[in-house]
C-alpha cells in the first residue's frame, strides 16, 4: 500500500505543482501567523512580533526551498533548467545540431530497420506450434536422389519418445473449371498426426477436426485468396460443395467448404511456396518428411533413432550403400539461402553507427574545445563539476532522443512501405506476416544505439572539460594548442571512420561486382522478346496423345508468322538441372556426370542457343524414331577432345525408383552451345534428349512471337482447349523478368551496400574536414610564425598533410582487415569475384585515402594563404 | 535552548513521530507540543520542522490532511500511518540502544 501512495505523492508534486507550492506557502503562512500572535501575547508591538517572528522563521525562502528539495521539486527544476539551456546551446550551434540529429537519425533508421528484418527472418519462428522443433526428414544422401522404397509403412509409434508429431502431409494440385475457365489449385491434405502441428487456423467457419479424417464427406478449408477470387468473399460459402478434378488422377471430386484459411497461409515445411488453395485431411498413410522432435531431444539423437527405424522395418526396401536419414531444422532450411544477405546488411548497417557514432563524437569533441572558454569561465563562477556533467548529458540526450524520435517515425514508415519489396527481393514470405517487423528488436536495437552515442558524447565532452578544469582559466583563454591526449583520441577516431568507410565501401565494391558479373553472365541463350508458361495435361494420357498434343499445338503456333514455340521438361531460372549418371557406350569415363534435360525441336531456335556440330532436334524425332540426343560444347570436349562426338552413343543410368529398367541407348546427332539454366549455374555438361521422345505431363512452354503477350496467350489458351479441354495453361511470364528476379536479392544488397558506402564516406569527409581545420585553426599561430620566418605556403601544406596522412595510413591498414573480413562474410553471395579480390580492395583504399586527403587539403590550404602578419596581430 | 543540529542525527524523525503517535497535529501544534513536552528544552524551528515533515510524508510514515483549526483556519494536519507507527517502534527501541550504550561510556569514562 505504502509505495502507491507515495507514487501518488510525487505525481501530484509533479502535475499539481501549483497547488502543492501553494499549498506549502498556507502551511509557512499559518505557523508564521501563530508566532505573530504569541509575541503578541508576550507584549510586543505588531511591528516587532513580526520581526521576531520572521527571524525565528529563519528565513522562509530557505525553509521553503527544503521542502522542494524534500518533495523532489528541486531535481525537477533542475532537469528543466538543464533541458531549457542544453536546448538554447544547441540552438546557438545549428550546425552541429543538424549533423549530429541527423547523421544519427539516418544511422539508427538503418540499424533498427536491418534489426527488424533480420528479426522477422532469422530470430522469430515459423508460424506454427513449437516451430524451432520442426524438422525436415531426408531419406537420401542429397536431394533428387533414389529413396528407399514403401517408406510409408514405417510405424512411427515406436519413435514416439523422441518424435512428437510425425507429418505426412502432402500436396496435391486440382483442377477447378468454373464458368469456362480452367484454374490450377494448390492443395495441402493434412495428415491426421500433424493437425495441431501446423498452425491450421480459420478466419471464417471451422479448421480440420480428428472427426474429418473418419471418412464420409471430405471438408475442405479453402485458401483466403480463392474464396475471394471465387466465392467473392461470401460469408456464405460455408457448406457450399466445390468440385474439381484432382491432376494426378484425373477424378472428379467434390468437396464441402467448412471454413477459410486466414490470408497468406502457407504450409510451414515449404514456406517458400504460395498460400494454399485448399486444405483437406489426408485419409491415407504417406511418407513422413516433417516431424517435430520431443521438447530436450536433439536431432542426432533423432536421426540416429529413426534410422534405426527405417533399418528394422522389413517392408522397406533399402538402396544400395543407403546412407540414412538427415535431419534438417525448417527454420535453417527457410532462411539459410538468405542468411548471408541479411547478415551481411545488418553487419554493414551496425558498421554505419559506428561510423557515425565515430563522426559525432568527432563533433562533440572539436565542439566541446571550442567551448572551453565558456566552461573556463562557469567553473571560475563557481559551477561544480556535477553540474557541469549534468549539462553535458544533458545536451547528449537531448541530440539522442530527437534522433531517436526521428529515426522510430521514419523506420516504422519505411518498413511498412518496403516490406513487401524486400520480401519479394528475398523471395520468401516474412514469417509472422508483411506487418510484423516491428518489435522488440527494433525498438531495442535502435534505443541502444543511441544509448551507446549518448554515452560517448558524454564521455568526450567531460574528457575535453576536464582538461580545462586542470587548466584552467589561463590555458583556456590562450586556447593552447590540443595536448597528447585530445590528439590521439581525435586521430583514433578518424582512423576508426577511415577503416570502417574503406570495410564497407570494400563489401559495396565486391557485391557490385558480383551484380555486374551476374548481369553480364553469358547464358548461351537469348532471353529477349521470349515468354513462358508451364502446360498440365491429363494424368491418364498416354505417350501418344502427348506427343499429338504438343505435334498439333506447335504446329498450330507456327502457322503464324514470326512465332516460334518450344517445349522443356525443366523450367529455366527456377534452379539449374541437378547432373545424374550418363552411361558413354565404350568410353573410358563412363558414366559421366551431366544434366540430362527433354527438349522439342523449338528450343534452338525460340532461345537461339547455337549449334556447334552437327544438327538441332527436328519434329522428325518424335516416337518411333531411332532414339537421338544433343550434347552440350563443355561435356562433348570433355568426353571426345579430339571434336569425335556426333554418332556415339549415350544413355541415362540414374532410377527415379530401385528396379527402374534404364532408357534406350542414344545416337548423339549435334552439339550445341553451352547453356546456364540460371545466371550461377556452373555446371555446363548438359545431355538434351527430343521431348517428343519422351512426352511428359507437366512441360515449360516457351515462345517467341511478336504479337503482344495478351494476344498469344489468349489464343494459346484456345488451341489448346480445342486440342486437349482438360489441359491447363498457366500464368506467363517473361524470361526477361525472371533473370531480373534471379538476381533481385543480390541487387538489393548491392543497392543497399551502395547507399550505406555513400552515406559513410560522406561523414568520413565532414570527420576529416573537422579535424583538420580545427587542427589548422589551432595551430594558426605556429603558422603564422612559420610563415613570418620564410616557410612556403606548400612547406606548410606538406607539414599538415603529414599529420593527416598518418592518420590515413593507420585507418588504411586497419581498414585493409575489415575489408578482408568483409569479403569472407560475403563470400558465398559472390560470383566471379574473390572474396579478397586485390584490385576492388585497392581501388578502395586508394578511393577513400585521395577523398580524405582533398577533404583535409582545403582547410590546410587556407590557413596557408593567411597574411602572417594578420594571423600574428590575431593571436 | 537546543537547537535541532545539536539533536542527534535522525532524532528529530522519532520525536516527530512520538508526538503524531497521539493525536494528529498541524505543524505549529507539533511544535508547541514538542517544547511543553521536554519541558521547553527542545525548540525546533520551523526551517528544520517543516523540510522533516515532508520527508516523513515521502516516506509513508506519516499523511497529511487539510481541515479547520481550533481558531478556525485552514491548517495541514499531521497524522501517523500504520507504516509510521512501525517505524516509530523500531527508532524507539534504535534510540534506547544506542543512548543506553552512550550513557553507559559517558559514566565508565
Amino acid at each position: 500500500m505504502r509505495w502507491h501512495k507515495t507514487l501518488l505523492l510525487r505525481l501530484r508534486t509533479l502535475f499539481l505543482r501549483a497547488t502543492v507550492e501553494k499549498e506549502m506557502d498556507e502551511e509557512l503562512r499559518f505557523h508564521l501567523d501563530h508566532l505573530i500572535a504569541h509575541y503578541l501575547k508576550a507584549g510586543h508591538s505588531p511591528a516587532q512580533a513580526r520581526r521576531l517572528a520572521l527571524i525565528d522563521m529563519g528565513g522562509p525562502a530557505q525553509a521553503r526551498e527544503e521542502i522542494r528539495d524534500t518533495r523532489g521539486l528541486g531535481a525537477w527544476d533542475a532537469l528543466t533548467r538543464d533541458v531549457r539551456f542544453a536546448a538554447r546551446s544547441l540552438r546557438h550551434s545549428r550546425g552541429f545540431a543538424t549533423a549530429t540529429v541527423t547523421s544519427l537519425a539516418l544511422g539508427l533508421t538503418l540499424l533498427g530497420t536491418t534489426s527488424a528484418i533480420v528479426d522477422a527472418y532469422l530470430i522469430r519462428p515459423l508460424p506454427a506450434e513449437h516451430a524451432d522443433r520442426l524438422f525436415h526428414v531426408w531419406y537420401s544422401g542429397a536431394p533428387g536422389q533414389v529413396e528407399p522404397a514403401r517408406l510409408s509403412a514405417l510405424d512411427w509409434s515406436a519413435v514416439s519418445d523422441v518424435i512428437e508429431v510425425a507429418d505426412s502431409s502432402i500436396f496435391a494440385r486440382y483442377v477447378l473449371s468454373e464458368s469456362g475457365a480452367t484454374q490450377e489449385l494448390v492443395g495441402l491434405q493434412v495428415a491426421q498426426a500433424s493437425l495441431g502441428a501446423l498452425g491450421l487456423n480459420a478466419s471464417l467457419g471451422r479448421t480440420l477436426r480428428s472427426d474429418d479424417f473418419a471418412g464420409g464427406d471430405m471438408p475442405v478449408v479453402i485458401g483466403n485468396r480463392l474464396w475471394r477470387d471465387q466465392f467473392a468473399a461470401d460469408p456464405g460459402v460455408i457448406g457450399r460443395p466445390l468440385r474439381v478434378t484432382a491432376a494426378s488422377s484425373g477424378a472428379p471430386l467434390t468437396f464441402h467448404v467448412a471454413g477459410v484459411l486466414p490470408p497468406g497461409f502457407r504450409y510451414v515445411r515449404e514456406f517458400s511456396r504460395p498460400e494454399l488453395d485448399l486444405v483437406l485431411p489426408y485419409r491415407e498413410r504417406g511418407r513422413v518428411y516433417m516431424v517435430r522432435l520431443r521438447e530436450g531431444v536433439s536431432a542426432a539423437t533423432a536421426q540416429e533413432r529413426i534410422n534405426t527405424l527405417v533399418r528394422n522395418t522389413s517392408e522397406v526396401v533399402l538402396t544400395a550403400n543407403w546412407p540414412g536419414v538427415r535431419l534438417e531444422s525448417v527454420h535453417d532450411r527457410y532462411v539459410s539461402p538468405i542468411r548471408p544477405t541479411l547478415t551481411s546488411a545488418w553487419l554493414a548497417s551496425a558498421c554505419v553507427l559506428l561510423i557515425v557514432a565515430a563522426n559525432i563524437t568527432i563533433l562533440m569533441l572539436l565542439r566541446s574545445l571550442r567551448r572551453q572558454r565558456e566552461v573556463a569561465v562557469r567553473l571560475a563562477l563557481g559551477a561544480g563539476t556535477a553540474h557541469l556533467v549534468r549539462a553535458v548529458v544533458t545536451e547528449a540526450a537531448l541530440v539522442c532522443g530527437a534522433a531517436l524520435l526521428i529515426a522510430m517515425t521514419l523506420s516504422t514508415w519505411l518498413l511498412s512501405r518496403l516490406t513487401p519489396e524486400i520480401e519479394q527481393s528475398l523471395g520468401r514470405a516474412i514469417p509472422g506476416g508483411s506487418s510484423s517487423p516491428v518489435g522488440w528488436a527494433f525498438t531495442g536495437a535502435m534505443a541502444s544505439g543511441a544509448v551507446v552515442v549518448m554515452i560517448a558524447m558524454s564521455l568526450i565532452a567531460f574528457f575535453a572539460m576536464r582538461r580545462t578544469r586542470a587548466g584552467g582559466l589561463t590555458s583556456a583563454a590562450r586556447a593552447a594548442s590540443d595536448r597528447p591526449g585530445v590528439r590521439w583520441m581525435r586521430a583514433g577516431l578518424i582512423t576508426l571512420e577511415i577503416a570502417g568507410s574503406i570495410a564497407l565501401l570494400a563489401g559495396c565494391g565486391l557485391m557490385v561486382r558480383t551484380a555486374l558479373a551476374l548481369v553480364a553472365v553469358d547464358l548461351g541463350f537469348t532471353t529477349a522478346g521470349v515468354m513462358r508458361t508451364r502446360v498440365a495435361l491429363p494424368v491418364d494420357g498416354t505417350d501418344q496423345s502427348r506427343l499429338d498434343f504438343f505435334t498439333r499445338l506447335q504446329d498450330g503456333v507456327r502457322s503464324r508468322p514470326g512465332a516460334d514455340i518450344a517445349f522443356a521438361n525443366w523450367t529455366l531460372f527456377s534452379e539449374a538441372a541437378r547432373p545424374q549418371d550418363v552411361d558413354i557406350d565404350g568410353h573410358p569415363t563412363s558414366p559421366a556426370r551431366a544434366a540430362v534435360t527433354a527438349v522439342s525441336d523449338g528450343y534452338t531456335s525460340v532461345l537461339q542457343v547455337a549449334v556447334v556440330a552437327g544438327r538441332a532436334f527436328t519434329p522428325a524425332d518424335a516416337l518411333g524414331a531411332p532414339p537421338v540426343a544433343l550434347v552440350s560444347d563443355t561435356l562433348a570436349r570433355r568426353l571426345w577432345p579430339d571434336g569425335a562426338a556426333i554418332g556415339q552413343r549415350l544413355r541415362g543410368s540414374d532410377r527415379s525408383q530401385a528396379g527402374e529398367p534404364l532408357g534406350p541407348w542414344r545416337t548423339i546427332v549435334g552439339v550445341v552451345g553451352d547453356v546456364r539454366q540460371t545466371p550461377e549455374d556452373e555446371d555446363l555438361a548438359d545431355v538434351y534428349v527430343p521431348l517428343l521422345q519422351v512426352p511428359t505431363q507437366y512441360a515449360s512452354v516457351m515462345i517467341r512471337s511478336k504479337e503482344p503477350a495478351q494476344t498469344w496467350l489468349r489464343d494459346l489458351r484456345q488451341s489448346v482447349s480445342r486440342i486437349e479441354p482438360r489441359a491447363i495453361v498457366g500464368a506467363p511470364t517473361s524470361l526477361d523478368l525472371e533473370r531480373d528476379r534471379m538476381l533481385s536479392s543480390r541487387r538489393l544488397l548491392a543497392g543497399l551496400l551502395t547507399g550505406l558506402a555513400v552515406f559513410a564516406s560522406l561523414l568520413t569527409v565532414v570527420g576529416v574536414y573537422g579535424v583538420t581545420a580545427h587542427g589548422a585553426r589551432q595551430r594558426e599561430g605556429e603558422t603564422a610564425l612559420r610563415l613570418a620566418l620564410g616557410a612556403t605556403p606548400a612547406q606548410i601544406v606538406r607539414l599538415f598533410l603529414g599529420d593527416t596522412a598518418k592518420m590515413l595510413a593507420a585507418g588504411a591498414g586497419i581498414g585493409l582487415a575489415g575489408a578482408t573480413l568483409v569479403g569472407q562474410s560475403l563470400k558465398s553471395l559472390l560470383h566471379h569475384v574473390e572474396a579478397s579480390d586485390p584490385l576492388t580492395v585497392m581501388t578502395t583504399i586508394a578511393g577513400v585515402l585521395i577523398v580524405a586527403l582533398l577533404a583535409a587539403w582545403v582547410p590546410v590550404r587556407r590557413t596557408s594563404r593567411l597574411q602572417p602578419g594578420r594571423l600574428l596581430r590575431d593571436l | 535552548m537546543s537547537r535541532p543540529t545539536d539533536l542527534v542525527q535522525g532524532t528529530l524523525d522519532l520525536l516527530l513521530l512520538k508526538v503524531l503517535a497521539l493525536e494528529p497535529l498541524h505543524g505549529w501544534a507539533i511544535a508547541q507540543r514538542l517544547a511543553s513536552m521536554s519541558n521547553d528544552q527542545l525548540k525546533v524551528s520551523q526551517g528544520s520542522l517543516y523540510p522533516a515533515l515532508h520527508k516523513l510524508e515521502q516516506h509513508g510514515w506519516i499523511e497529511a490532511e487539510w481541515a479547520s483549526s481550533e481558531n478556525n483556519r485552514r491548517a495541514k494536519f499531521y497524522q501517523l500511518t500504520k507504516a509510521g507507527r512501525r517505524a516509530l517502534e523500531n527508532e524507539t527501541a534504535e534510540w534506547e540502544r544506542l543512548s543506553s550504550a552512550i550513557s553507559m561510556v559517558v559514566r565508565r569514562a
